[in-house]
C-alpha cells in the first residue's frame, strides 16, 4: 500500500515538475520573436555597460577619453566627425561620444533597475497590505495611493527639478516611489484581493497557516507575474523620465543619454540637417533601443502570464 | 456509537452587516445563520440540505472556524477535552485545525495552481510541523493511493492543471485527511464534478468514513446525494433549521411544508409522471432583518395568523428523533 518514494527519486520528480511548469512558461516566452529581440538588445546594452570601465582601464587614454572632462587636442575643430580614433567622433567640448554613450548605458541601467526595485517593493507593501487585510488598512492605504495616482512621475520630477538639481539615484528613487505608491499599488491591491478570496487560501488557513504563511506561500507567488511586468515597464518609464530631466538640464552634472541629446541638438539642426549628426543620433537611438528592449520583454511577459492574451 | 456527541452546536448565529456607506453605521443585518442548534455524533454523517443562500455554507465555515460566529457556542469534543470552537485562539486554534478539516465545493479554486500536488497535500503537515521530509513524502504517497490516485509517484509532482476535475477533488480530499481529522465538513464536494465521476468520489468518501472513522457534515442541495451519504438530514431555510430526522424517516414522512415542497421537486425518472402542483409560492425571501415571525410565512401553504404574529417556531421533537419547526404540524 505505502508507495515508497525514495528521497532522491522524489527530488528528481520535483525538478521534472518544476521544469515542466517553467518549461512551458519559458517556452511561451521564447517562442515570441519580439521577446528574443528584446532580450538580445538588453544583452547588447549590458555588454556596453560592462565595456566602459574595461576600455578605460586598457585602451583608452583617460585624459582624452574621459566622458566628462576628456579633451582631444589632436583633432580640431570640435565637434569632430567620426575617425578611427574616435569611432563616433567628439562633441562640442571635444569629448569622445562613444565613451559617453557607454557611460550613459550604465546610468540608464542604474536608474531603471533601482526605480523598478523600489516601485515593486512599495507597491507590494502598500497594495498587498491593503488587499490582504482590507478594512481600515485598505481605506487608509488606498487613500495614500489615490493621492499618488494623481501625480504623474515625469511631471512631478520636472517640478522637483526646477527647485533643485537631482542626481540620478534621486531620480530613480523618486520615480520608484511615485509609480510604486500610485497606479501600481492599486493594481497589486486588486490582484491580491482576487487571490485572497480563492478557496485555496481558506484551505491554507484550515491547515493552520497564519498570515505570514499565506502571504509567503500563496499571495506573493501569485503576484510574481504581475510584479515582473510592472518592473519591466517601470524601467522604461524611469529611463525616459531621467532622459527628459537631463535633457532639460534639471539634473546634476553627470552624463546620461538625455544630456548627450541636449549637447547634440546644439550642433545639429533637424530641419535643415546642418551640423554634426553623430553627436545626437547615437544617444537618441540608444534611448529608443533601450526602452523598446524592455517594452518588448514586458509585452512578451504579458503574453505568457495573461491568460486572456495567451494563444495556444 | 450514536450516543457519543462530537460537535454540539448551541444557539449559533452569524449576522453580516449590510454595507450602507463608509461613515454610516448600519443596523441592517443579513441573518445568514440564526439560532442554530444541532448535535453531531461521533462516526455519523449528517446532511445539511437547503436551497442556495439558506446559510448551509456559512454554517460549515462556522464549524471549522473559517469565520467567527456572532453568537453561540460550538462545543467540539476532541480527544484531549472539550473546546469551544467559537472562542479558540492562537496555539489552541492551530491544534484544533488538526481535528477538523473541510472539503471545498470547487476543486478548480481550492488547489493553488502554482503548487504541486505534493506541496498542496503536505501543506497541513508543513504548517503543523509534522514529520520530516521523507516521512511526509511517504505519508502523502500513501494517502494519494488511498484516495485512488495510483500510482502516487506519477501524481505527486504534477500541477493541478494537469489533472481532471475528479482527480483534483480527490487531491482536495487527501489534503483534508492528511492530518487525520475526526470531523470533516464537506461543502458540496460533488456538485462541480461531472456526473460520471460523482459516484466515485461519493463512494470514496464513504469508504474513508468507514476506514478512518471520520464524521462528516455533508452540505448539499441534492437530496439524492444526502440520502446516499448521510444517516441524518437537517433541512435549512433562510438561516433556520426547519426539520431534522433520520434520512429515511425524513424522505418518507416529511412534516415541514418546506421539506415537503423540496421533496416534491425531486425529479422522477418517469416521463409520464404527472407532478403535483408546487405547494409553495414565490421565491426565497430576503434574510435582511427578517420580521419576527415564521421565516417561511410568505411562502407557506398552511400558515395562518398565528404564524404571522408569533416568532419563528422552535424545533420540536415529534417522536423518534424527528424534529420539526412548525406550529401547524
Amino acid at each position: 500500500m505505502a508507495a515508497m518514494v525514495g528521497v532522491r527519486r522524489a527530488w528528481k520528480q520535483r525538478m521534472a515538475a518544476w521544469q515542466r511548469r517553467w518549461g512551458t512558461e519559458v517556452g511561451l516566452f521564447l517562442r515570441q520573436p519580439l521577446a528574443l529581440i528584446g532580450l538580445a538588445l538588453i544583452g547588447v546594452f549590458g555588454l556596453m555597460a560592462l565595456a566602459h570601465p574595461v576600455l578605460m582601464a586598457t585602451v583608452w587614454n583617460r585624459a582624452r577619453f574621459d566622458p566628462i572632462v576628456g579633451y582631444d587636442a589632436s583633432q580640431t575643430p570640435h565637434p569632430h566627425p567620426p575617425t578611427p580614433q574616435h569611432l563616433l567622433g567628439t562633441d562640442g567640448f571635444g569629448r569622445d561620444v562613444l565613451s559617453q554613450l557607454l557611460v550613459g548605458t550604465r546610468v540608464s541601467f542604474g536608474v531603471g533597475l533601482i526605480a523598478a526595485a523600489v516601485a515593486v517593493l512599495l507597491s507590494v507593501l502598500l497594495g498587498g497590505t491593503a488587499g490582504y487585510f482590507g478594512g481600515w488598512a485598505d481605506a487608509a492605504l488606498m487613500g495614500v495611493a489615490d493621492v499618488f495616482v494623481l501625480m504623474p512621475p515625469p511631471v512631478v520630477l520636472l517640478i522637483f527639478g526646477l527647485l533643485l538639481r537631482l542626481n540620478w539615484p534621486m531620480v530613480a528613487l523618486s520615480y520608484g516611489v511615485l509609480s510604486g505608491l500610485g497606479a501600481q499599488a492599486v493594481v497589486v491591491k486588486s490582484h491580491t484581493l482576487v487571490l485572497r478570496n480563492r478557496s485555496f487560501i481558506e484551505a491554507a488557513r484550515l491547515a493552520g497557516g497564519g498570515h505570514f504563511h499565506i502571504l509567503r506561500k500563496h499571495i506573493l507567488p501569485g503576484l510574481m507575474p504581475l510584479l515582473a511586468a510592472h518592473a519591466v515597464f517601470t524601467v522604461v518609464g524611469a529611463v525616459l523620465t531621467e532622459s527628459l530631466l537631463s535633457f532639460f538640464s534639471r539634473t546634476t552634472y553627470y552624463l546620461s543619454w538625455g544630456s548627450m541629446i541636449w549637447m547634440g541638438q546644439q550642433s545639429f539642426r533637424w530641419f535643415t540637417l546642418e551640423g554634426q549628426w553623430h553627436v545626437i543620433l547615437p544617444p537618441a537611438f540608444a534611448l529608443m533601443g533601450f526602452c523598446s528592449a524592455f517594452y518588448l520583454v514586458g509585452r512578451a511577459l504579458d503574453e505568457v502570464f495573461n491568460p486572456r492574451l495567451r494563444r495556444v | 456509537m450514536r450516543d457519543e456527541i462530537l460537535v454540539d452546536i448551541q444557539h449559533l448565529s452569524k449576522l453580516y452587516p449590510v454595507e450602507t456607506g463608509f461613515f454610516t453605521r448600519t443596523n441592517l443585518f443579513v441573518h445568514a445563520v440564526s439560532d442554530l442548534n444541532l448535535q453531531i455524533y461521533r462516526g455519523e454523517s449528517v446532511g445539511l440540505v437547503g436551497e442556495s443562500g439558506c446559510g448551509k455554507t456559512t454554517t460549515g465555515k462556522l464549524l471549522v472556524r473559517l469565520i467567527d460566529p456572532t453568537e453561540g457556542k460550538i462545543a467540539f469534543h476532541a480527544e484531549d477535552g472539550v473546546v469551544d470552537v467559537a472562542t479558540l485562539r492562537g496555539k489552541a486554534l492551530k491544534r484544533f485545525r488538526r481535528n477538523v478539516q473541510m472539503i471545498f465545493q470547487d476543486p478548480y479554486e481550492s488547489l493553488n495552481p502554482r503548487m504541486t500536488i505534493y506541496d498542496t497535500v503536505a501543506e497541513p503537515l508543513d504548517v503543523q510541523g509534522i514529520g520530516t521530509l521523507p516521512e511526509r513524502e511517504e505519508r502523502v504517497a500513501e494517502l494519494l493511493e488511498t484516495v485512488g490516485l495510483t500510482p502516487a509517484s506519477s501524481f505527486m509532482f504534477r500541477y493541478p492543471h494537469e489533472l481532471s476535475g475528479g482527480q483534483r477533488q480527490r487531491v482536495a480530499i487527501a489534503r483534508a485527511l492528511v492530518v487525520e481529522p475526526t470531523f470533516v465538513v464537506a461543502d458540496e464536494p460533488t456538485s462541480m464534478l461531472d456526473v460520471s465521476v460523482r459516484t466515485g468520489v461519493m463512494q470514496l468518501m464513504q469508504e474513508l468514513a468507514d476506514k478512518l472513522g471520520v464524521t462528516y457534515l455533508y452540505i448539499t442541495h441534492d437530496l439524492a446525494v444526502a440520502r446516499y451519504m448521510c444517516q441524518r438530514i437537517a433541512v435549512m431555510y433562510l438561516g433556520k433549521m426547519v426539520e431534522l430526522a433520520e434520512t429515511e424517516e425524513l424522505l418518507h414522512h416529511p412534516q415541514h411544508p418546506y421539506t415537503r415542497a423540496l421533496l416534491s421537486a425531486v425529479p422522477v425518472p418517469d416521463p409520464t409522471y404527472k407532478r403535483k402542483p408546487m405547494e409553495i409560492k414565490g421565491g426565497i425571501s430576503k434574510p435582511i432583518n427578517p420580521p419576527p415571525r415564521c421565516r417561511f410565512y410568505e411562502r407557506c401553504p398552511i400558515a395562518d395568523d398565528f404564524c404571522r404574529d408569533n416568532d419563528h417556531p422552535p424545533l420540536e421533537d415529534k417522536g423518534g428523533n424527528h424534529f420539526v419547526a412548525c406550529y401547524k404540524v
